[in-house]
């Protein structure tokens, strides 16, 4: 091998490169173009338009995608999800062809579930909600849903294991506690509030619905005190909360301290007159005075409008007879046999 | 209810929520890879620090490091130490049937006439029905709770042969002892009720005993025996009898009997009742809207020394039958004519309204006292009648079932009455309990009438199902504040308050005459106790016994009002009280820190009244009708 030779090499070798550059580029541009002119995949981009809130637009996107792949039900979840934002009855439809054998069938069912309680489509919630309970056995919120359910349908002796069985599974869960309380309540056993909803204050200190019925169910428990506290802790924030400032007068009474119950209840009054409940107790107050006419007075006319109360018509009756309005006390007293029978 | 206020429902908003806004969830989801979906958990706020829980009053036993406080009011078992050896007997069947919850009376009498009052506690038995002889035995678990270390009662077997009702002869305050065989009046039946009155005016305290299939009547020989003496009706198959009381309802100078019916539970159709919840089925006594309620009874005293029934004549028969358990008979419109009041179970109570000779009209509805301030029926169980209020008027005390309060009942004259619970302090301690026994007594001498209350529940399986109604509960004390304010003492008054137990029947007396009422108690299925009252500052006092020789020679139905300074002091005279019990007829008048002598009037049954001056205080006095003569009688 010469230099001369050598010399005479060099030259290919560049061409060789130069060729295998230009090919390289081809390629790119090629890819490039093709790239360009080909449109993206739709699910990136349905995903990117539910991320800027665009759902109709996402829900079209996912289509696409589905058409090509019916049998992604990840993605069909996906979809239901969407279209439950603008149009519940298709995402249901979605929602219901997710198979049992997927993955995301109990994700499936748990949005049948809000969509069926959000449209009162309760029969199926309830069937699909059984279901659940019976598959996801560790998920608190299916026997969760399924007693408020039933408690909206004043099914309290159903509904009240289930909360409780939502309680435990996920003892940090407020709700369930303040339903357990709720269905207590509608179950008659009042005293055994108390528990769950101090419950839910340790979960949510500042929870006023459970701090004013706290108030109520220490009443019902005969525990007057207490009931003043949470009476008191709701004023302090709702000055004009009648129902505080009832339990405040009836706490005050059962204490023995007549006068501040009957300032308490003027008190409420004169937020809300026409109060049913504000107007028995002050009526029992003025009862317990011996102030018999004046009770009959503030009374008469509330019972045109309620005299199916019992409570309110035993009262009348009562300020009636102590009158000697024995006619009118007559009339009262058959009308609470009737209301008895 | 009646206080349930208006709630938004923050439960079933604060899900949905979640539900509703699952997109937010979705997008970080997204952008973080993965789903987040539903759920509420993830936005709950970290738990707070466990917060103590309140007393439970109607469960706690005040166990705890620091002594208990000591109350204006204290009292003493003495039972053990001075011999009163009582073990009520009721094991509960497996079907748990109404009649065995109920419990059984007690009562005090002077049978011998010593001066000092004997006791009467009546016992209960097995089930003894064909459903029993076919295998509904006993649970074991429940009698072996009220095991009997006396040898009276074994689990899970029938009825021990020494089971009896028992009649306690009183040893000068010092000790009871068992004089039952003597007297002759061992028994086998489940019995209720005890009300004694001399009810042949020969001087010495006859007896009634109510029960389950049979009442009978036992008339004092006046030798330390008793005879039964047949009783119209007295037996039949299934009727559960409860609480009776004797009054000359016809002023006739002859003590009647009038007997509350609870309902039919016939052997061979005994109603038994189950509860499912929780998921569990357990056995419960029925409700007695699931029973068949018998009408009351009212026997007439002929003054031959025999009764005839007169039930439909006095014109008890009106109206349906209801589960009738406490009555007392007193003259409530102070008319001179002796009325009655009748708690019924989950109906309306009864007020019947001597209308002379009597015949009596239900005057329950118009009066206030047939429901509670609601116009709710109440399941009315045990009643005391006396000047709670101090206004020189007999009220009404019902004590109630769970979940309810007991109910005070003012007199207002002219038979009006008025639902004064909550006001005077005595509906809130009661709302968490089940009463039963109830008894008046000045339980310090103050001149006012303090009240005690026997608890315990009809159910014993409802922890079972989740239900926080305990069976055992806390007998209440509560210390009358001038006819204003009913203070619960219970707290400081002693052991025997601090121990839950299955409360049924109370009666007073001053067993020991030491100047203050003490209380027997006989407990469901548990030893009965004999509390002593320990009033170390009681105020002064009058033992008054009346002997009616125109009225009823024990007095009952009498009115007696005490002079003490510028108050005057209403006492009546009953024979029957509380829930199957009675008192002892002797009264024991509290005067407070009055030392003079003091004034008495009587208004003897029928009207006539009496006055008698100059009484000695701290003594005991026996008024007789009639002759102005007072005489201070021992002990």
């Amino acid at each position: 091998m010469t230099d001369q030779g050598k010399t005479h090499r060099q030259p290919a070798r560049l061409k060789r490169l130069i060729q295998l550059l230009l090919a390289a580029a081809f390629v790119w541009v090629v890819v490039a173009t093709v790239r360009t002119l080909t449109p993206p995949a739709a699910l990136p981009l349905a995903r990117e338009r539910v991320a800027s809130g665009q759902f109709d637009q996402a829900a079209e996107l996912y289509l696409q995608h589905l058409a090509s792949r019916p049998e992604d039900w990840e993605v069909r979840t996906e979809l239901g999800l969407v279209l439950a934002e603008f149009d519940r009855p298709r995402a249901l439809v979605e929602f219901r062809k997710v198979p049992p054998a997927s993955e995301s069938y109990l994700e499936a069912r748990r949005q049948i579930v809000w969509i069926c309680l959000a449209s009162e489509r309760l029969k199926e919630a309830e069937d699909v909600l059984l279901e659940l309970i019976e598959k996801a056995p560790d998920d608190f919120l299916p026997p969760f849903q399924l007693a408020e359910l039933y408690f909206r349908q004043r099914r309290a002796a159903v509904a009240l294991p289930l909360a409780v069985a939502s309680t435990e599974l996920n003892p940090d869960h407020a709700p369930a506690h303040f339903l357990v309380a709720e269905l207590l309540d509608d179950l008659g056993r009042t005293s055994e509030m108390i528990t769950p909803l101090l419950r839910v204050i340790d979960l949510q200190l500042d929870h006023y619905a459970a701090h004013l019925d706290l108030a109520y169910a220490y009443a019902e428990a005969g525990q007057p005190a207490e009931s003043r506290r949470e009476a008191e802790w709701c004023l302090a924030r709702n000055p004009r909360d009648i129902n505080a400032r009832r339990f405040l007068a009836q706490a005050a009474r059962d204490e023995g301290q007549i006068d501040e119950a009957q300032r308490e209840i003027t008190a409420a009054l004169a937020t809300a007159p026409a109060d049913l409940e504000c107007r028995l107790l002050e009526a029992e107050l003025l009862l317990f005075r011996e102030q018999e006419a004046k009770a009959l007075e503030r009374l008469r006319p509330l019972y045109p409008v309620h005299a199916s109360d019992r409570r309110l018509v035993a009262l009348l009756a009562r300020a009636a007879a102590a009158t000697g309005q024995a006619e009118e006390a007559a009339k009262y007293r058959q009308q609470i046999q009737k209301l008895s029978e | 209810m009646y206080l349930r206020h208006r709630r938004t429902r923050p439960a079933a908003s604060q899900c949905q929520i979640h539900g509703r806004h699952w997109v937010a969830s979705l997008t970080v989801g997204l952008l973080a890879g993965g789903w987040v979906l539903g759920g509420c958990s993830s936005s709950n706020p970290p738990a707070q620090p466990e917060r103590p829980l309140p007393r439970n009053t109607a469960t706690d036993d005040s166990g705890g490091p620091s002594p208990p406080p000591r109350g204006p009011l204290e009292f003493v078992d003495v039972a053990a130490s001075i011999g009163l050896q009582f073990h009520h007997y009721s094991p509960l069947t497996s079907k748990r049937h109404i009649h065995l919850f109920l419990g059984s009376g007690i009562g005090w009498f002077d049978f011998d006439r010593d001066g000092w009052p004997d006791l009467f506690c009546c016992q209960g038995t097995d089930f003894g029905s064909p459903q029993a002889a076919a295998g509904d035995r006993p649970e074991n678990g429940h009698a072996d709770r009220g095991a009997d270390t006396s040898g009276k009662g074994t689990s899970g077997s029938a009825t021990p042969s020494n089971v009896t009702n028992t009649l306690f002869q009183n040893r000068l305050g010092n000790a009871l002892d068992d004089v039952t065989h003597l007297a002759g009046l061992a028994n086998v039946d489940y019995s209720m009720a005890v009300s004694a009155a001399d009810y042949n005016n020969d001087g010495f305290s006859d007896l009634v005993v109510t029960g389950y299939h049979r009442n009978t009547l036992y008339r004092n020989n006046g030798d330390g025996t008793f005879s039964p003496v047949p009783l119209p009706q007295a037996e039949r198959l299934g009727r559960l009898s409860a609480s009776c009381v004797w009054g000359d309802f016809d002023d006739d100078g002859n003590l009647d009997l009038f007997i509350t019916n609870y309902a039919r539970l016939g052997p061979t159709d005994y109603p038994t009742c189950e509860h499912t919840a929780a998921g569990k089925t357990i056995p419960i006594s029925c409700h007695p809207a699931l029973l068949e309620a018998l009408h009351d009874t009212l026997y007439r005293n002929t003054g031959q020394g025999d009764f005839v029934e007169a039930s439909r004549e006095a014109g008890l028969l009106l109206g349906p039958p209801r589960a009738g358990l406490g009555v007392v008979a007193a003259d409530l419109d102070q008319d001179g004519d002796i009325d009655l009041y009748v708690a019924n179970d989950t109906t309306e109570n009864h007020l019947w309204e001597n209308q002379g000779q009597g015949r009596f009209l239900d005057r329950g509805a118009a009066s206030g006292t047939s429901r509670n301030r609601h116009g709710e029926n109440e399941a009315g169980m045990g009643i005391v009648a006396g000047d709670l209020m101090g206004r020189g008027r007999i009220d009404l005390f019902v004590t109630n079932y769970y979940g309810e309060t007991n109910t005070l009942y003012r007199n207002d004259t002219q038979l009006f009455f008025a639902d004064v619970t909550e006001e005077t302090g005595l509906g809130a301690p009661s709302r968490l309990r089940l009463g039963f026994g109830t008894s008046l007594a000045d339980f310090d001498n103050d001149g006012w009438l303090d009240l005690l209350i026997a608890n315990g529940h009809v159910q014993d399986r409802l922890p079972d199902v989740d239900r926080n109604e305990p069976f055992a509960q806390l007998p209440l004390v509560f210390q009358n504040q001038h006819g204003v304010r009913f203070h619960n003492v219970s707290d400081g008054a002693g052991e025997y308050f601090r121990t839950p137990r299955v409360g049924r029947s109370t009666a007073i007396s001053d067993f020991d005459r030491d100047g203050d009422p003490d209380v027997a108690i006989n407990c469901h299925h548990d030893a009965a106790a004999l509390l002593r009252t320990e009033a170390g500052q009681a105020g002064n006092w009058l033992r008054i016994a009346l002997v009616g020789r125109e009225s009823n020679r024990d007095g009952i139905g009498a009115l007696v009002r005490v002079e003490v300074g510028e108050l005057t002091l209403l006492r009546s005279i009953q024979a029957g009280t509380g829930y199957l019990s009675c008192d002892e007829s002797t009264i024991l008048v509290g005067l407070g820190q009055h030392d003079g002598p003091c004034g008495v009037t009587v208004t003897w049954p029928g009207g006539q009244r009496e006055t008698w001056t100059s009484l000695a205080v701290n003594r005991p006095w026996r008024l007789i009708q009639g002759s102005g003569q007072k005489q201070n009688v021992p002990p």
